[in-house]
Order: structure tokens, then C-alpha cells, then sequence
């Protein structure tokens, strides 16, 4: 008998962060309209540093559904409501950092990250596919919008009408799968689908449906061939949105992913690995080849973010509970290190992206030891070199794989990181060079307490996920431990019976 | 699509809208089909009409019949092909998505989206602030208000 809880704290997270958004605006509103925006980001920052604690302290609830089986928290959910909420701060800090009290809509600005914020959270902990498809159009209205804050520049609203355009189609492509699961299985309960797939009711429009959920997501994370808007939009959005929605959005659908593939559809286990496998090889040589090619550091970044969804979905394909924990582990390490990369690059380019190309950033650590340096750190992490978060995380990755008997998908991955080395160094050896004399000199704008609170945050995250990962990887292994139905065989009826009776 | 003008567009994307409406009625779901000529018909239709007379969009001389409009027609027609194939074979669907009309459609489906979907139904509302935000945002932002945008945003 589980016992009872106030169903409003399994929602504890989503509700301080929509009530600090809603707080943000009204405050915006009654502020004098001279004075400056920044105390609002700080209030916001208050708000994820409580959303945060909120996501900690849920992991002490008992495992359960709250809202008629719309919502569940347990180890998994947990897991992402913390990567989330620690996202939300760092990328809070960077934009703090980033803008000056001139800067046109900054309470919308953080109004709109709290609530996309929300958005992933109930992304991560919904068990209905509806209340899945509504927290991703939260969670994606909320990054076009600000993909297209920068409206001086034409590239801020090319960036967002084509993530805009793109990214509904991806979420029709969601909406017309859950349609057709419905249609097969009568239910758009996550467990509810496991079991009547269990009970036989596979139609061929169960199939379809289920290729077209993979394809929104897909697009969601920006897996190859579903990757074109990416680099475009990246390069348009300002930069500590860029931190953000780089990571955030992509943890958050990577998470329904798991929950869609593990949690409901773990019977039709041969029809989606091969879909993930051929997604993984896709992503990781079309963004490491893709990113060879490119001179500007934002657009190099997204085709490398490309090739980290591959890497992650190489964890997915490896069919295991470890597979599973690796992605969850895989999730964190990138999102931290690309979080930390972006804060640099934000304070050294700015809100308004005065530094665009490689050959820009040509004697940084000469300028700036601290930011040249914590870059070619966060590149090194990329990498996946030793004593990194990165590397862990390639490390269980392709131990899963290896683990599953896909050889052939770990030595892809592998040879793909050795690419990936390649344009990580030309950056790197940029950063460290002695600047020509032609380059025109940039005045770096002195560190701010948010920026030096937000590199504390992913340095110390980096390294801590580089030399002791026990503590997150445990934490992983506990979120992969809440889908005991992941083994090939068909046991996956005991966990969907124990958790329709949860639901009562 | 084919037509040039694209008020007529509009109108005639009414008419798909009303064909939708009188579907739903034929299938018994009189709640959704009403909603549907209310809210599509009533309101849509006349908001993308509005959207079309303030800017005055201009009709486009090229041909419809572009190679690439060709490629697209295939494409949609193979689609087409693909799903109409796959609800035809799976025969009867799954037994409980054909639930018997309840006697009170109009009570049913106000006490499921009390119960069972309350929490969607609360989160909708965050979904429609965000989106409100946005197109507020992306419309003044700049002196000049640019409907197309708030009409896009809002659509959403």
C-alpha cells in the first residue's frame, strides 16, 4: 500500500518555478520603466535555486502517480527535474551576465524561461502522453520566442520563424502519433499502452505511430537527418539562450524518449532499435563531418550538439538498463559542459554576438587567462579526454554498446570522436595562439559575479563528473532501475500490472 | 492551393473547416463538430481573413505547378497511400476507442476534464500565457505591429 501524498508536491518543482515566472511579470509591470531588469533575473535565479531544493527534496517521496495517473515522480523524473532546474540557474546566471540594463524585454525574457523550465520538468515527469505533447509545446513556444530575442539583427527572427516553422511540424508529426497510438491502443497512459501491447493490440498503425513520435523527438533533440534547423537557429539566438535551449529542451525529450521507448513500448523493442541505431550513426557522422567544415564557433557548437545526441542515442540503442543509465548520465556531463562553453562564449561575444568566427577568439587566453582557459577546458570535455565529464560519459556510452553486442555502433562512435578531436583543437589552439596584429581587438567586459557563479557551477560540475561520477552514475542507475521492463524478454506484464494498481 | 488569389485560399480552407465540422456531427461527437464551426469557422476563418486585408499580402504570379510542388503532391500522395493502407489492415481498432456515445456528452466530457485531466487542462493555461507573451512580444517589440506574427503565435 503506498501511502498517501498531497498530490501538489509531486508537482513541487513545476509550481514554484510558474509561480516565480508569474511573480517576474507582475513585477515587471509595476517596475518604473527606467529602472533597470537585472533584480528580476535575480528573483528569477531565487526561483530555480528553489526549484532546484523542491527537485532534491523529491526524491524522498515514495514512487508514485499524483493527478488520476497524469504525473509520476520517482527516481527518473527526479533525476531530470534536478539537471533541469540546475540548467535553468546556470543559464539564468549567463544571462545575467550576458545583457545590459538597456536590453529591450528582459522580465519576458526570464518570465519565459521559468515557464519553458516548467514545461520540460512535466516533460520528464508525465505519464499521458497528452500531458507529455502539452508540457513540449510549453517548453518549445517558450524557446522560439526567445530564439528570437535579438530583433535588431536579421538573424534573430530568421532563427526563430525557422525554428518556429520546423519545430510545429515536428510537433504535428508528435500529435499525429499519439493519434494513431490511441487509435490502436484505446489509451494514451505511458503503462497503459505497455500493457495493451502486451495484450496483442498491435495494428499496423501502432508502427506508424510510434515512428512518428521518434520523429518529433528526433527533431526535438536534433538527431540527424532531423538537424537542419539547428546550426541556423543557434547562430541567430542569443547566446545564453543558446545555453539553454541547447541543453534543457534536448535533456527534457531525450527523457520522454526513454520513457516513450522503455516505458510503453518495450514489447516492439525490434522495431525501434534498428530506427535509433541508424539515428545515432546519422547524427554522429553527420554533426562531427558537418562541423568540420564551419568558421563561425555558434554553428560549429550546434554540429557538435548534433553529434551528442548521437553518442546519446548510441545509449539508447543498447537495449539495457545500463544503456539507459549511461543516456541519463551522457545527458548531464553534456549539458554541464555545454553550458559551461556557452558561458564564455556569451560573456565574450556578448548578448549582442560580437565574437562570431573561430579566427575571433584568435588569443583569448592571452586577454583572459580565466575564460581562455575554462574554454579549452569545456573543449577538452567535449573531447571526451580523461578527468572530464565527457569522458565518462563516451566511457559508459560505449561499455553499453559494447555491453549489447553492437560493435559496430561503438566503433562508429568511436571513430567519430576522433573527428570530433580534430575541430575541438582548432578552436582550442585558436583560443591559445599569440592574436595577429590584424585581428581587430575586442575589450572583454570585466567578469560579473552571475558569470563567475554560473563557470563555478559547470567547471566544478565538469570535473566532479570527470574524477568521482560515482554519486550521479548511482543516481542514474536508479532512474534506469524504475524500468524493469527493458530486458528483451517479454516480463514487462509484472511492472505494468503493479503500475495500473499504483494508479488506484 | 491552387487557387491564385489568397483570399480565396481563405475561403476555401473555411469550407475544409466546415466539411471537418460536418464530419464530426456524422460521427456523433455533436460537441466537438459545434466547437468546430464555432471556433474554426466563427473565429479563425475571420481571423485569417482580418490577417490577409492588413497586409495586404500580395498574390503570388508563379505558377502552382512547380517542380517542387509536383515532388510535394507525390510525397503527400505516398503518405497518404502509407496511412490509409495502415488503418485500412488493422481492421477493428482496439474495442475501447469506440466508447458508446455517452447520454450527456456535454456532462461527460466537463467531469473527465475535471478529474481525470485536470492537471493538463491547468497546464494548457501556462501554454497560453507563454504563447500570449510571445506574441505580444514579437508584435510590439517593433513600433510597427506585424499581425502575421501575433496571427502565427496565436494559432498555436
Amino acid at each position: 500500500m503506498i501511502p498517501m501524498v498531497n498530490p501538489a508536491l509531486r508537482v513541487l518543482p513545476e509550481i514554484i518555478l510558474t509561480l516565480f515566472g508569474i511573480l517576474v511579470m507582475l513585477a515587471d509591470a509595476v517596475m518604473a520603466k527606467a529602472s533597470s531588469r537585472k533584480p528580476l533575473g535575480w528573483l528569477a535565479v531565487l526561483g530555480a535555486l528553489a526549484a532546484l531544493a523542491a527537485s532534491l527534496w523529491q526524491n524522498r517521496l515514495p514512487a508514485g502517480d499524483a493527478f488520476y495517473g497524469v504525473v509520476r515522480t520517482d527516481a527518473f523524473s527526479v533525476f531530470f527535474h534536478v539537471l533541469i532546474a540546475g540548467i535553468v540557474l546556470a543559464s539564468l546566471l549567463i544571462a545575467l551576465d550576458a545583457v545590459s540594463d538597456t536590453t529591450e524585454g528582459l522580465g519576458e525574457l526570464f518570465a519565459l524561461i521559468l515557464f519553458g523550465a516548467v514545461g520540460m520538468m512535466f516533460m520528464t515527469s508525465a505519464v499521458e502522453l497528452l500531458l507529455v505533447f502539452i508540457a513540449l509545446e510549453i517548453s518549445s513556444i517558450s524557446t522560439y520566442i526567445m530564439a528570437g530575442f535579438r530583433r535588431k539583427s536579421a538573424k534573430g527572427p530568421e532563427s526563430a520563424l525557422k525554428y518556429f516553422l520546423l519545430g510545429s511540424f515536428a510537433t504535428a508529426f508528435f500529435l499525429y502519433g499519439i493519434a494513431l497510438v490511441f487509435g490502436a491502443t484505446g489509451t494514451t497512459r505511458i503503462p497503459e499502452i505497455a500493457s495493451a501491447i502486451a495484450a496483442g493490440h498491435t495494428p499496423a498503425i501502432i508502427y506508424i505511430g510510434l515512428a512518428m513520435l521518434i520523429v518529433g523527438l528526433g527533431f526535438k533533440v536534433s538527431a540527424a537527418p532531423f538537424h537542419v534547423w539547428t546550426p541556423d537557429v543557434y547562430e541567430g539566438a542569443p547566446s545564453p539562450v543558446v545555453a539553454l535551449m541547447s541543453t534543457a529542451p534536448k535533456a527534457a525529450a531525450f527523457a520522454v524518449l526513454l520513457r516513450i521507448v522503455y516505458g510503453a513500448f518495450p514489447l516492439l523493442h525490434d522495431h525501434w532499435t534498428p530506427i535509433l541505431w541508424w539515428l545515432a550513426v546519422l547524427s554522429m557522422t553527420i554533426g562531427n563531418l558537418g562541423a568540420l567544415r564551419q568558421r563561425n564557433v555558434k554553428r560549429l557548437l550546434a554540429y557538435s550538439s548534433i553529434a551528442h545526441a548521437g553518442y546519446l542515442l548510441v545509449a539508447f540503442a543498447a537495449l539495457s538498463a545500463d544503456g539507459i543509465a549511461a543516456a541519463s548520465f551522457y545527458a548531464v556531463a553534456y549539458a554541464i559542459m555545454n553550458v559551461g562553453i556557452f558561458a564564455v562564449i556569451s560573456h565574450a561575444g556578448g548578448y549582442e554576438d560580437r565574437l562570431t568566427l573561430i579566427d575571433d577568439y584568435r588569443g583569448l587566453a592571452w586577454r583572459s587567462p580565466l575564460l581562455g582557459g575554462v574554454m579549452a577546458f569545456f573543449l577538452i570535455s567535449l573531447i571526451g579526454i580523461p578527468f572530464t565529464g565527457g569522458f565518462f560519459g563516451k566511457f559508459y556510452v560505449f561499455v553499453a554498446a559494447l555491453h549489447s553486442g553492437l560493435i559496430w555502433l561503438a566503433i562508429i562512435g568511436l571513430v567519430n570522436s576522433g573527428i570530433a578531436a580534430w575541430y575541438y583543437l582548432r578552436v582550442a589552439t585558436a583560443i591559445y595562439s599569440r592574436p595577429s596584429e590584424s585581428s581587430p581587438v575586442h575589450s572583454l567586459p570585466r567578469p560579473s559575479l552571475a558569470l563567475l557563479l554560473a563557470l563555478v557551477i559547470t567547471v566544478s560540475g565538469t570535473l566532479i563528473l570527470g574524477i568521482f561520477p560515482g554519486g550521479v552514475l548511482s543516481s542514474a542507475r536508479a532512474a534506469a532501475a524504475t524500468y524493469t521492463s527493458v530486458s528483451p524478454v517479454p516480463s514487462s506484464s509484472g511492472t505494468s500490472a503493479a503500475d495500473t494498481t499504483a494508479q488506484h | 492551393m491552387t487557387l491564385r488569389r489568397l483570399v480565396h485560399c481563405a475561403l476555401a480552407l473555411t469550407v475544409a473547416f466546415a466539411g471537418l465540422a460536418a464530419l464530426y456531427l456524422n460521427l456523433g461527437a455533436e460537441f466537438a463538430g459545434l466547437a468546430q464551426l464555432l471556433v474554426y469557422v466563427g473565429a479563425i476563418a475571420i481571423l485569417i481573413v482580418f490577417a490577409i486585408l492588413l497586409t495586404r499580402g500580395d498574390d503570388t504570379a508563379e505558377s502552382v505547378f512547380s517542380p517542387s510542388g509536383l515532388a510535394g503532391a507525390i510525397l503527400a500522395a505516398a503518405v497518404f497511400a502509407v496511412l490509409a493502407w495502415a488503418v485500412e489492415t488493422s481492421g477493428i481498432v482496439h474495442p475501447a476507442a469506440i466508447p458508446a456515445a455517452p447520454p450527456e456528452p456535454m456532462r461527460s466530457i466537463g467531469l473527465i476534464l475535471m478529474h481525470r485531466y485536470i492537471l493538463p487542462l491547468e497546464v494548457i493555461a501556462l501554454m497560453l500565457t507563454a504563447a500570449m507573451i510571445g506574441a505580444v512580444i514579437l508584435a510590439l517589440r517593433e513600433k510597427r505591429p506585424q499581425p502575421e506574427q501575433i496571427q502565427r503565435s496565436s494559432a498555436q
